[in-house]
Protein backbone atom coordinates (compact mmCIF):
# COMPACT_ATOMS: atom_id res chain seq x y z
CA UNK A 1 0.00 0.00 0.00
CA UNK A 2 1.54 3.42 -0.64
CA UNK A 3 2.16 5.92 1.77
CA UNK A 4 1.32 9.63 0.96
CA UNK A 5 3.71 12.13 1.40
CA UNK A 6 3.85 13.79 4.55
CA UNK A 7 2.15 17.17 4.70
CA UNK A 8 3.74 19.96 6.00
CA UNK A 9 3.40 20.38 9.52
CA UNK A 10 0.53 22.78 10.51
CA UNK A 11 1.35 25.68 13.18
CA UNK A 12 1.31 25.32 15.75
CA UNK A 13 0.61 21.73 16.50
CA UNK A 14 -0.30 20.29 20.37
CA UNK A 15 2.54 17.84 21.06
CA UNK A 16 0.75 15.62 23.15
CA UNK A 17 4.22 13.32 23.25
CA UNK A 18 6.26 16.23 24.72
CA UNK A 19 3.68 17.61 26.65
CA UNK A 20 3.15 13.73 28.21
CA UNK A 21 6.81 13.90 29.45
CA UNK A 22 6.02 16.69 31.57
CA UNK A 23 3.83 17.43 34.48
CA UNK A 24 0.50 16.06 33.23
CA UNK A 25 -1.36 19.66 31.58
CA UNK A 26 -4.55 20.37 32.60
CA UNK A 27 -7.40 21.26 29.97
CA UNK A 28 -8.43 24.86 30.88
CA UNK A 29 -12.07 25.92 29.51
CA UNK A 30 -11.86 28.14 26.91
CA UNK A 31 -14.44 30.66 28.85
CA UNK A 32 -11.87 30.30 31.90
CA UNK A 33 -8.43 31.05 30.14
CA UNK A 34 -9.92 34.05 28.48
CA UNK A 35 -10.34 35.76 32.08
CA UNK A 36 -7.11 37.28 33.03
CA UNK A 37 -7.27 36.96 36.56
CA UNK A 38 -7.63 33.21 36.27
CA UNK A 39 -5.69 31.45 38.42
CA UNK A 40 -5.37 27.60 37.16
CA UNK A 41 -4.45 25.52 40.25
CA UNK A 42 -1.29 23.59 37.64
CA UNK A 43 0.15 26.48 36.68
CA UNK A 44 2.89 26.24 39.46
CA UNK A 45 5.94 24.11 38.40
CA UNK A 46 3.63 22.74 35.11
CA UNK A 47 3.17 23.11 31.86
CA UNK A 48 1.33 24.86 30.63
CA UNK A 49 -1.12 24.44 27.07
CA UNK A 50 -0.91 27.36 25.78
CA UNK A 51 -3.55 28.27 23.43
CA UNK A 52 -5.24 27.62 26.45
CA UNK A 53 -3.78 30.64 28.18
CA UNK A 54 -5.09 33.89 25.86
CA UNK A 55 -3.58 36.32 28.79
CA UNK A 56 -0.26 37.57 27.44
CA UNK A 57 2.62 35.38 29.49
CA UNK A 58 5.38 36.93 27.56
CA UNK A 59 5.30 39.42 24.59
CA UNK A 60 7.86 37.34 22.02
CA UNK A 61 7.91 39.97 19.18
CA UNK A 62 11.38 40.88 20.04
CA UNK A 63 12.45 37.49 19.51
CA UNK A 64 16.15 37.70 19.11
CA UNK A 65 17.22 34.36 18.83
CA UNK A 66 20.19 34.63 21.16
CA UNK A 67 18.20 33.60 24.70
CA UNK A 68 15.96 34.94 26.51
CA UNK A 69 16.04 36.99 29.30
CA UNK A 70 15.74 35.83 32.57
CA UNK A 71 13.03 37.73 34.61
CA UNK A 72 9.41 37.18 35.88
CA UNK A 73 6.70 36.64 33.04
CA UNK A 74 5.37 40.09 31.91
CA UNK A 75 1.84 40.35 34.31
CA UNK A 76 2.32 36.93 35.40
CA UNK A 77 3.52 38.14 39.35
CA UNK A 78 5.95 34.73 38.90
CA UNK A 79 3.14 32.00 39.31
CA UNK A 80 4.38 30.27 36.21
CA UNK A 81 7.68 28.76 37.15
CA UNK A 82 8.55 25.55 35.19
CA UNK A 83 5.39 26.62 32.80
CA UNK A 84 5.99 26.61 28.97
CA UNK A 85 3.88 28.70 26.64
CA UNK A 86 3.46 27.55 23.03
CA UNK A 87 3.07 30.57 20.42
CA UNK A 88 0.44 30.83 18.02
CA UNK A 89 2.70 31.54 15.09
CA UNK A 90 6.08 30.46 13.39
CA UNK A 91 8.05 31.95 17.32
CA UNK A 92 8.92 28.79 19.23
CA UNK A 93 7.61 28.22 22.36
CA UNK A 94 9.12 29.22 25.71
CA UNK A 95 9.85 27.39 29.15
CA UNK A 96 10.42 29.56 32.39
CA UNK A 97 13.08 27.45 34.96
CA UNK A 98 11.98 26.42 37.74
CA UNK A 99 14.71 26.29 40.74
CA UNK A 100 16.42 23.15 40.48
CA UNK A 101 16.36 22.88 36.75
CA UNK A 102 19.43 21.89 34.84
CA UNK A 103 20.09 21.75 31.05
CA UNK A 104 19.58 18.26 30.99
CA UNK A 105 16.57 18.20 33.49
CA UNK A 106 14.69 20.40 30.99
CA UNK A 107 15.39 18.57 28.46
CA UNK A 108 14.08 15.52 29.79
CA UNK A 109 10.82 17.18 30.87
CA UNK A 110 10.12 18.85 27.90
CA UNK A 111 11.23 15.48 26.50
CA UNK A 112 13.58 17.57 23.51
CA UNK A 113 16.80 16.31 22.27
CA UNK A 114 19.95 18.06 25.10
CA UNK A 115 21.49 19.71 22.07
CA UNK A 116 18.06 21.10 20.41
CA UNK A 117 17.67 22.79 23.48
CA UNK A 118 21.19 24.36 23.35
CA UNK A 119 20.72 25.38 19.51
CA UNK A 120 17.51 26.90 20.52
CA UNK A 121 19.11 28.92 23.22
CA UNK A 122 22.50 29.89 21.90
CA UNK A 123 22.96 32.97 24.58
CA UNK A 124 22.08 30.74 27.77
CA UNK A 125 25.36 29.31 28.99
CA UNK A 126 23.75 28.30 32.24
CA UNK A 127 19.87 27.34 33.33
CA UNK A 128 18.96 29.68 36.42
CA UNK A 129 15.54 29.93 38.15
CA UNK A 130 13.51 31.97 36.20
CA UNK A 131 15.66 31.76 33.26
CA UNK A 132 13.34 32.00 29.98
CA UNK A 133 13.98 29.07 27.34
CA UNK A 134 13.27 29.02 24.22
CA UNK A 135 11.59 25.30 23.72
CA UNK A 136 13.15 23.53 20.41
CA UNK A 137 10.07 22.87 18.10
CA UNK A 138 9.66 19.11 17.85
CA UNK A 139 10.53 17.00 15.03
CA UNK A 140 7.97 16.25 12.71
CA UNK A 141 6.35 13.02 13.75
CA UNK A 142 7.31 10.57 10.85
CA UNK A 143 4.87 7.87 9.84
CA UNK A 144 6.24 4.41 9.94
CA UNK A 145 6.59 2.62 7.43
CA UNK A 146 3.51 -0.01 5.79
CA UNK A 147 3.57 -3.61 7.12
CA UNK A 148 5.25 -4.83 4.09
CA UNK A 149 7.98 -2.13 4.11
CA UNK A 150 8.72 -2.85 7.65
CA UNK A 151 9.19 -6.79 7.02
CA UNK A 152 11.38 -5.65 4.12
CA UNK A 153 13.52 -3.92 6.00
CA UNK A 154 13.82 -6.30 8.31
CA UNK A 155 14.62 -9.23 6.29
CA UNK A 156 17.75 -6.88 4.39
CA UNK A 157 18.95 -6.17 7.02
CA UNK A 158 19.12 -9.30 8.30
CA UNK A 159 21.92 -9.94 6.42
CA UNK A 160 23.89 -7.03 8.80
CA UNK A 161 25.16 -8.44 12.09
CA UNK A 162 23.87 -6.18 15.35
CA UNK A 163 26.21 -3.49 15.96
CA UNK A 164 27.48 -3.05 12.31
CA UNK A 165 27.59 0.28 11.50
CA UNK A 166 25.87 -0.57 8.43
CA UNK A 167 23.33 -1.48 10.04
CA UNK A 168 22.91 1.57 11.96
CA UNK A 169 22.93 4.18 9.15
CA UNK A 170 20.38 2.03 7.07
CA UNK A 171 18.29 2.26 10.03
CA UNK A 172 18.54 6.01 10.80
CA UNK A 173 18.02 6.32 6.76
CA UNK A 174 14.69 4.17 6.64
CA UNK A 175 13.36 6.43 9.89
CA UNK A 176 13.87 9.52 8.11
CA UNK A 177 11.27 11.95 6.66
CA UNK A 178 12.52 11.71 3.64
CA UNK A 179 12.14 8.10 3.50
CA UNK A 180 8.62 8.59 4.66
CA UNK A 181 7.95 10.79 2.39
CA UNK A 182 8.23 8.07 -0.90
CA UNK A 183 5.49 6.13 -1.83
CA UNK A 184 5.44 2.20 -0.92
CA UNK A 185 7.43 1.09 -3.89
CA UNK A 186 10.06 3.26 -4.14
CA UNK A 187 10.59 2.61 -0.18
CA UNK A 188 10.89 -0.46 -1.16
CA UNK A 189 13.26 0.01 -3.95
CA UNK A 190 15.68 2.23 -2.01
CA UNK A 191 15.50 -0.46 0.60
CA UNK A 192 16.68 -3.19 -2.09
CA UNK A 193 18.94 -1.15 -3.40
CA UNK A 194 20.97 0.62 -0.50
CA UNK A 195 20.78 -2.73 2.16
CA UNK A 196 22.98 -4.69 0.24
CA UNK A 197 26.50 -5.75 0.80
CA UNK A 198 27.55 -6.26 -2.94
CA UNK A 199 29.35 -3.25 -4.32
CA UNK A 200 26.57 -2.06 -6.05
CA UNK A 201 24.31 -1.21 -2.61
CA UNK A 202 27.74 -0.28 -0.98
CA UNK A 203 28.21 2.56 -3.63
CA UNK A 204 24.44 3.51 -3.20
CA UNK A 205 24.05 3.43 0.55
CA UNK A 206 27.28 6.02 0.45
CA UNK A 207 25.44 8.31 -1.55
CA UNK A 208 21.87 8.04 0.59
CA UNK A 209 24.04 8.48 3.60
CA UNK A 210 25.53 11.74 2.46
CA UNK A 211 22.40 12.93 1.18
CA UNK A 212 20.63 12.69 4.74
CA UNK A 213 23.21 14.08 6.44
CA UNK A 214 22.15 17.07 5.00
CA UNK A 215 20.13 19.15 6.84
CA UNK A 216 16.60 19.31 5.26
CA UNK A 217 17.20 16.41 2.47
CA UNK A 218 14.48 15.73 1.22
CA UNK A 219 11.81 13.11 -0.77
CA UNK A 220 12.98 14.11 -4.12
CA UNK A 221 16.38 13.42 -3.79
CA UNK A 222 16.03 10.23 -2.85
CA UNK A 223 14.10 9.84 -5.82
CA UNK A 224 16.79 11.20 -7.76
CA UNK A 225 19.12 8.88 -6.01
CA UNK A 226 17.56 5.62 -7.05
CA UNK A 227 16.86 7.40 -10.84
CA UNK A 228 20.65 8.21 -10.82
CA UNK A 229 21.72 4.85 -9.80
CA UNK A 230 25.09 6.07 -8.53
CA UNK A 231 26.07 2.64 -7.29
CA UNK A 232 25.57 0.92 -10.90
CA UNK A 233 28.75 0.34 -12.32
CA UNK A 234 29.24 1.52 -16.38
CA UNK A 235 28.79 -2.69 -17.20
CA UNK A 236 28.52 -5.38 -14.86
CA UNK A 237 31.69 -6.63 -16.42
CA UNK A 238 33.22 -4.20 -14.54
CA UNK A 239 31.92 -5.49 -10.73
CA UNK A 240 34.75 -7.45 -8.92
CA UNK A 241 34.66 -11.17 -9.57
CA UNK A 242 33.56 -12.05 -5.55
CA UNK A 243 33.17 -16.01 -6.12
CA UNK A 244 34.06 -18.68 -8.65
CA UNK A 245 30.88 -19.02 -10.63
CA UNK A 246 29.45 -22.19 -10.84
CA UNK A 247 30.66 -24.15 -13.99
CA UNK A 248 29.15 -26.99 -15.55
CA UNK A 249 31.93 -30.29 -15.55
CA UNK A 250 33.33 -30.63 -19.05
CA UNK A 251 35.56 -33.01 -21.28
CA UNK A 252 37.86 -31.80 -24.21
CA UNK A 253 38.86 -34.26 -26.73
CA UNK A 254 41.29 -33.32 -29.37
CA UNK A 255 43.13 -31.66 -30.93
CA UNK A 256 42.83 -32.68 -34.57
CA UNK A 257 44.83 -30.45 -37.04
CA UNK A 258 42.36 -28.57 -39.62
CA UNK A 259 41.90 -25.55 -41.46
CA UNK A 260 39.64 -23.51 -40.32
CA UNK A 261 38.17 -20.00 -41.59
CA UNK A 262 38.60 -17.44 -39.15
CA UNK A 263 37.61 -13.83 -39.12
CA UNK A 264 41.13 -12.97 -39.83
CA UNK A 265 41.32 -15.46 -43.04
CA UNK A 266 41.89 -19.38 -43.00
CA UNK A 267 44.57 -20.54 -40.96
CA UNK A 268 45.71 -24.09 -39.62
CA UNK A 269 43.82 -24.50 -36.08
CA UNK A 270 43.64 -27.37 -33.09
CA UNK A 271 40.23 -28.34 -33.02
CA UNK A 272 38.95 -29.53 -29.86
CA UNK A 273 35.09 -30.48 -29.24
CA UNK A 274 34.06 -29.44 -25.62
CA UNK A 275 31.75 -31.64 -23.99
CA UNK A 276 29.42 -29.89 -21.44
CA UNK A 277 26.05 -31.76 -20.18
CA UNK A 278 25.66 -33.49 -23.48
CA UNK A 279 26.44 -30.71 -26.01
CA UNK A 280 29.15 -30.82 -28.48
CA UNK A 281 31.05 -27.29 -28.81
CA UNK A 282 33.75 -27.54 -31.40
CA UNK A 283 36.78 -24.84 -30.47
CA UNK A 284 39.58 -23.88 -33.20
CA UNK A 285 42.43 -22.55 -31.86
CA UNK A 286 44.93 -20.76 -34.20
CA UNK A 287 48.16 -21.86 -34.87
CA UNK A 288 49.10 -18.16 -37.30
CA UNK A 289 49.66 -16.33 -33.84
CA UNK A 290 50.90 -13.18 -34.62
CA UNK A 291 52.13 -11.94 -31.01
CA UNK A 292 52.46 -8.51 -32.17
CA UNK A 293 48.64 -8.87 -31.87
CA UNK A 294 48.45 -9.44 -28.38
CA UNK A 295 47.66 -12.32 -26.07
CA UNK A 296 45.65 -14.85 -26.65
CA UNK A 297 43.39 -17.03 -23.60
CA UNK A 298 44.11 -20.25 -23.35
CA UNK A 299 41.90 -22.71 -24.66
CA UNK A 300 40.83 -23.99 -20.70
CA UNK A 301 39.68 -20.40 -19.85
CA UNK A 302 37.22 -20.39 -22.90
CA UNK A 303 35.86 -23.63 -22.43
CA UNK A 304 35.49 -22.67 -18.64
CA UNK A 305 33.67 -19.93 -19.63
CA UNK A 306 31.60 -22.09 -21.56
CA UNK A 307 30.65 -24.13 -18.65
CA UNK A 308 29.34 -21.26 -16.73
CA UNK A 309 27.16 -19.94 -19.33
CA UNK A 310 23.38 -20.78 -18.67
CA UNK A 311 22.52 -23.54 -20.16
CA UNK A 312 20.06 -21.90 -22.79
CA UNK A 313 22.68 -19.34 -24.23
CA UNK A 314 25.37 -22.84 -24.22
CA UNK A 315 23.35 -24.43 -26.33
CA UNK A 316 23.10 -22.01 -29.16
CA UNK A 317 27.05 -21.29 -29.27
CA UNK A 318 27.93 -23.74 -32.36
CA UNK A 319 31.37 -23.08 -32.89
CA UNK A 320 34.09 -21.40 -30.61
CA UNK A 321 37.30 -19.87 -33.31
CA UNK A 322 40.18 -18.31 -31.16
CA UNK A 323 41.54 -16.31 -33.98
CA UNK A 324 45.64 -15.93 -33.27
CA UNK A 325 45.16 -12.27 -35.43
CA UNK A 326 43.15 -9.11 -34.55
CA UNK A 327 40.10 -8.65 -35.70
CA UNK A 328 40.74 -7.10 -39.06
CA UNK A 329 37.14 -4.51 -38.94
CA UNK A 330 39.35 -2.93 -36.09
CA UNK A 331 40.72 -0.58 -38.38
CA UNK A 332 37.75 -0.12 -40.53
CA UNK A 333 35.77 0.97 -37.24
CA UNK A 334 38.40 3.25 -36.04
CA UNK A 335 38.31 5.12 -39.18
CA UNK A 336 34.60 5.52 -39.88
CA UNK A 337 33.69 6.33 -36.24
CA UNK A 338 37.01 8.27 -35.70
CA UNK A 339 38.21 6.41 -32.74
CA UNK A 340 41.49 5.04 -32.45
CA UNK A 341 42.43 2.69 -29.37
CA UNK A 342 39.43 -0.11 -29.41
CA UNK A 343 40.68 -3.87 -29.96
CA UNK A 344 38.02 -6.42 -30.61
CA UNK A 345 37.91 -8.69 -27.97
CA UNK A 346 34.78 -11.32 -28.78
CA UNK A 347 31.88 -11.55 -31.27
CA UNK A 348 28.55 -13.76 -31.19
CA UNK A 349 26.98 -14.08 -33.95
CA UNK A 350 23.59 -14.53 -34.34
CA UNK A 351 23.76 -18.28 -35.90
CA UNK A 352 25.76 -18.86 -32.68
CA UNK A 353 29.36 -18.59 -33.84
CA UNK A 354 31.84 -17.08 -31.35
CA UNK A 355 35.05 -15.23 -32.23
CA UNK A 356 37.74 -14.56 -29.76
CA UNK A 357 40.93 -12.60 -30.46
CA UNK A 358 44.34 -11.38 -28.80
CA UNK A 359 44.27 -8.34 -26.90
CA UNK A 360 46.92 -5.75 -26.06
CA UNK A 361 46.45 -7.07 -22.08
CA UNK A 362 46.28 -10.29 -20.41
CA UNK A 363 42.40 -10.91 -20.11
CA UNK A 364 40.62 -12.57 -17.08
CA UNK A 365 38.73 -15.44 -16.86
CA UNK A 366 35.82 -12.77 -15.38
CA UNK A 367 35.96 -11.03 -18.34
CA UNK A 368 36.06 -13.55 -20.50
CA UNK A 369 32.89 -15.62 -18.09
CA UNK A 370 30.96 -12.18 -18.39
CA UNK A 371 31.64 -11.26 -21.53
CA UNK A 372 30.38 -14.57 -23.10
CA UNK A 373 27.48 -14.29 -20.96
CA UNK A 374 26.83 -10.71 -22.05
CA UNK A 375 27.18 -11.35 -25.84
CA UNK A 376 25.91 -14.65 -26.05
CA UNK A 377 22.87 -12.86 -24.48
CA UNK A 378 22.37 -11.21 -27.07
CA UNK A 379 21.76 -14.18 -29.25
CA UNK A 380 19.29 -16.15 -26.71
CA UNK A 381 17.08 -13.01 -26.26
CA UNK A 382 16.97 -12.26 -30.16
CA UNK A 383 16.41 -15.97 -30.22
CA UNK A 384 13.11 -16.04 -27.91
CA UNK A 385 11.82 -12.52 -28.34
CA UNK A 386 12.62 -11.70 -32.25
CA UNK A 387 13.75 -8.37 -33.06
CA UNK A 388 14.47 -6.02 -30.59
CA UNK A 389 13.19 -3.14 -31.97
CA UNK A 390 10.13 -4.16 -32.79
CA UNK A 391 8.84 -7.64 -31.81
CA UNK A 392 5.78 -6.78 -29.40
CA UNK A 393 7.22 -10.32 -27.85
CA UNK A 394 10.02 -7.64 -25.74
CA UNK A 395 6.98 -5.84 -23.58
CA UNK A 396 7.30 -8.26 -21.11
CA UNK A 397 10.81 -7.44 -20.69
CA UNK A 398 10.10 -4.25 -20.46
CA UNK A 399 7.13 -4.17 -18.20
CA UNK A 400 10.02 -6.31 -16.00
CA UNK A 401 12.46 -3.68 -16.47
CA UNK A 402 10.05 -0.68 -15.69
CA UNK A 403 8.61 -1.97 -12.88
CA UNK A 404 12.22 -3.05 -11.13
CA UNK A 405 13.09 0.64 -11.47
CA UNK A 406 16.65 0.17 -11.12
CA UNK A 407 19.20 -0.96 -13.43
CA UNK A 408 21.95 -3.50 -13.62
CA UNK A 409 24.51 -0.75 -14.97
CA UNK A 410 24.80 2.32 -16.79
CA UNK A 411 25.24 0.55 -20.16
CA UNK A 412 21.99 -1.76 -19.52
CA UNK A 413 19.81 1.51 -20.09
CA UNK A 414 21.18 2.20 -23.33
CA UNK A 415 18.47 -0.70 -25.07
CA UNK A 416 16.72 -3.28 -24.23
CA UNK A 417 18.87 -5.65 -25.63
CA UNK A 418 21.54 -3.95 -23.50
CA UNK A 419 19.44 -4.10 -20.87
CA UNK A 420 18.52 -8.21 -21.23
CA UNK A 421 22.26 -9.40 -21.25
CA UNK A 422 23.14 -6.71 -18.60
CA UNK A 423 20.58 -8.66 -16.06
CA UNK A 424 21.53 -12.03 -17.52
CA UNK A 425 25.07 -11.22 -16.71
CA UNK A 426 24.23 -10.17 -13.03
CA UNK A 427 22.12 -13.05 -12.84
CA UNK A 428 24.22 -15.97 -14.05
CA UNK A 429 27.49 -14.72 -12.14
CA UNK A 430 25.91 -13.85 -8.90
CA UNK A 431 24.16 -17.24 -8.89
CA UNK A 432 25.42 -19.91 -5.45
CA UNK A 433 27.00 -16.45 -4.22
CA UNK A 434 26.38 -14.11 -1.98
CA UNK A 435 24.68 -11.72 -3.30
CA UNK A 436 21.97 -13.75 -5.60
CA UNK A 437 19.20 -12.71 -3.11
CA UNK A 438 20.53 -9.29 -2.95
CA UNK A 439 20.64 -8.55 -6.44
CA UNK A 440 17.34 -10.72 -6.82
CA UNK A 441 15.80 -8.37 -4.48
CA UNK A 442 16.94 -5.20 -6.22
CA UNK A 443 15.89 -6.98 -9.91
CA UNK A 444 12.89 -9.00 -8.67
CA UNK A 445 10.99 -8.57 -11.59
CA UNK A 446 13.59 -9.37 -14.39
CA UNK A 447 15.11 -12.31 -12.38
CA UNK A 448 11.62 -13.96 -12.49
CA UNK A 449 11.31 -13.04 -16.14
CA UNK A 450 15.16 -14.53 -16.61
CA UNK A 451 14.21 -17.84 -14.53
CA UNK A 452 11.28 -19.08 -17.30
CA UNK A 453 13.73 -17.36 -19.82
CA UNK A 454 16.65 -20.43 -18.47
CA UNK A 455 13.94 -22.71 -17.89
CA UNK A 456 12.30 -22.75 -20.99
CA UNK A 457 13.78 -24.99 -23.60
CA UNK A 458 16.66 -23.87 -25.89
CA UNK A 459 15.00 -21.56 -28.89
CA UNK A 460 15.20 -22.36 -32.33
CA UNK A 461 13.58 -19.45 -34.28
CA UNK B 1 25.71 -20.63 -45.57
CA UNK B 2 24.64 -20.09 -48.67
CA UNK B 3 25.37 -17.57 -51.69
CA UNK B 4 25.45 -13.72 -51.08
CA UNK B 5 22.17 -12.32 -51.75
CA UNK B 6 22.63 -8.68 -53.48
CA UNK B 7 23.20 -5.53 -51.03
CA UNK B 8 20.71 -2.58 -50.91
CA UNK B 9 23.99 -0.80 -52.09
CA UNK B 10 24.83 1.08 -48.15
CA UNK B 11 25.61 0.88 -44.84
CA UNK B 12 24.68 3.50 -42.16
CA UNK B 13 27.41 3.59 -39.55
CA UNK B 14 25.65 5.22 -36.61
CA UNK B 15 27.68 6.82 -33.30
CA UNK B 16 25.05 6.31 -30.60
CA UNK B 17 27.60 8.73 -28.62
CA UNK B 18 27.31 11.57 -30.46
CA UNK B 19 24.59 10.78 -32.57
CA UNK B 20 26.18 11.20 -35.66
CA UNK B 21 25.44 9.02 -38.51
CA UNK B 22 27.80 8.15 -41.59
CA UNK B 23 25.95 6.69 -45.05
CA UNK B 24 28.73 4.20 -46.54
CA UNK B 25 28.41 3.05 -50.13
CA UNK B 26 28.86 -0.51 -49.51
CA UNK B 27 31.82 -0.97 -52.15
CA UNK B 28 33.74 1.49 -49.77
CA UNK B 29 33.15 -1.30 -47.29
CA UNK B 30 35.18 -3.76 -46.12
CA UNK B 31 34.05 -7.43 -47.68
CA UNK B 32 33.83 -8.74 -44.51
CA UNK B 33 31.75 -6.32 -42.92
CA UNK B 34 28.94 -6.00 -45.69
CA UNK B 35 27.36 -9.42 -45.00
CA UNK B 36 26.92 -11.72 -41.68
CA UNK B 37 24.96 -14.75 -41.11
CA UNK B 38 21.34 -14.43 -39.43
CA UNK B 39 20.25 -17.25 -36.74
CA UNK B 40 19.40 -20.10 -39.46
CA UNK B 41 23.55 -19.09 -41.03
CA UNK B 42 22.18 -17.84 -43.89
CA UNK B 43 24.31 -14.69 -45.27
CA UNK B 44 22.41 -11.09 -45.02
CA UNK B 45 23.41 -7.75 -45.64
CA UNK B 46 24.34 -5.45 -43.26
CA UNK B 47 22.56 -2.36 -43.41
CA UNK B 48 23.03 -0.73 -40.27
CA UNK B 49 26.43 -0.36 -37.42
CA UNK B 50 25.91 1.32 -34.00
CA UNK B 51 28.86 1.95 -32.45
CA UNK B 52 28.09 3.16 -28.38
CA UNK B 53 31.37 3.35 -26.22
CA UNK B 54 30.60 3.22 -22.02
CA UNK B 55 33.74 3.83 -20.15
CA UNK B 56 36.86 1.40 -21.12
CA UNK B 57 34.93 -0.20 -23.68
CA UNK B 58 33.26 -0.16 -26.97
CA UNK B 59 30.24 -2.45 -28.15
CA UNK B 60 29.31 -2.88 -31.96
CA UNK B 61 26.26 -4.05 -33.56
CA UNK B 62 25.70 -5.18 -37.04
CA UNK B 63 22.24 -5.42 -38.18
CA UNK B 64 20.41 -6.82 -41.37
CA UNK B 65 17.51 -5.14 -43.74
CA UNK B 66 14.72 -6.65 -41.49
CA UNK B 67 16.21 -5.32 -37.76
CA UNK B 68 17.75 -8.66 -36.94
CA UNK B 69 20.97 -7.92 -35.07
CA UNK B 70 23.65 -10.16 -37.16
CA UNK B 71 26.61 -9.87 -34.68
CA UNK B 72 27.90 -8.36 -31.97
CA UNK B 73 31.24 -7.02 -30.72
CA UNK B 74 32.85 -6.10 -27.75
CA UNK B 75 36.01 -4.47 -28.00
CA UNK B 76 38.27 -2.73 -25.39
CA UNK B 77 40.41 0.23 -25.40
CA UNK B 78 43.98 -0.62 -26.01
CA UNK B 79 46.00 2.06 -24.59
CA UNK B 80 50.11 2.01 -25.11
CA UNK B 81 49.28 -0.12 -28.32
CA UNK B 82 51.62 -1.91 -30.24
Amino acid sequence: MDVKPAAAPAAPPPNPEQIGATPAPVAVPQQQALRPDFDPPTARDGVLPSRAWAMPLLDLSGFSGKGPAAGPLPGSGDPFAGAVQESSGPQPSVYRAARGDTWGSVAKKLSVPLQDLHDANPGVKKVRPGQLLHVPAPAPSVPPPSPEIQRHIQERLASWPEGAPERAELQRAFASPAFAALNAGEQKKLVSYASGQNPISTSGRAELSRLLSQPGAAADQLRNLLSSEPGAPSVVAGLPSIAEPNRLPYVIHGPTVVDNAFPSGAAPANRYDVEIAGQTIPVFLSQAVEPKDGVMHSLDEVVKGLAALPDSSRRLIQQVNMDGKRNPSDAYWEQVYNSPGFRSYMTAGASGVVDIYPTVYQQTQHACDASLIHETGHILSGRTWGNWQSDPRWQGWDAASQKDGLSPSQYARSSRTEDFSEALTLYQLSRGTPYEAEYRAMFPERFAVLDGVLAAPTPTQ
Amino acid sequence: MTATPPHPGTIVFVDENTGQEHLRPVSQVPEPLRFAPDHSGQLQPVVKVVARVVGEQRTIREYGASGEMLRSTVQFRARNMP
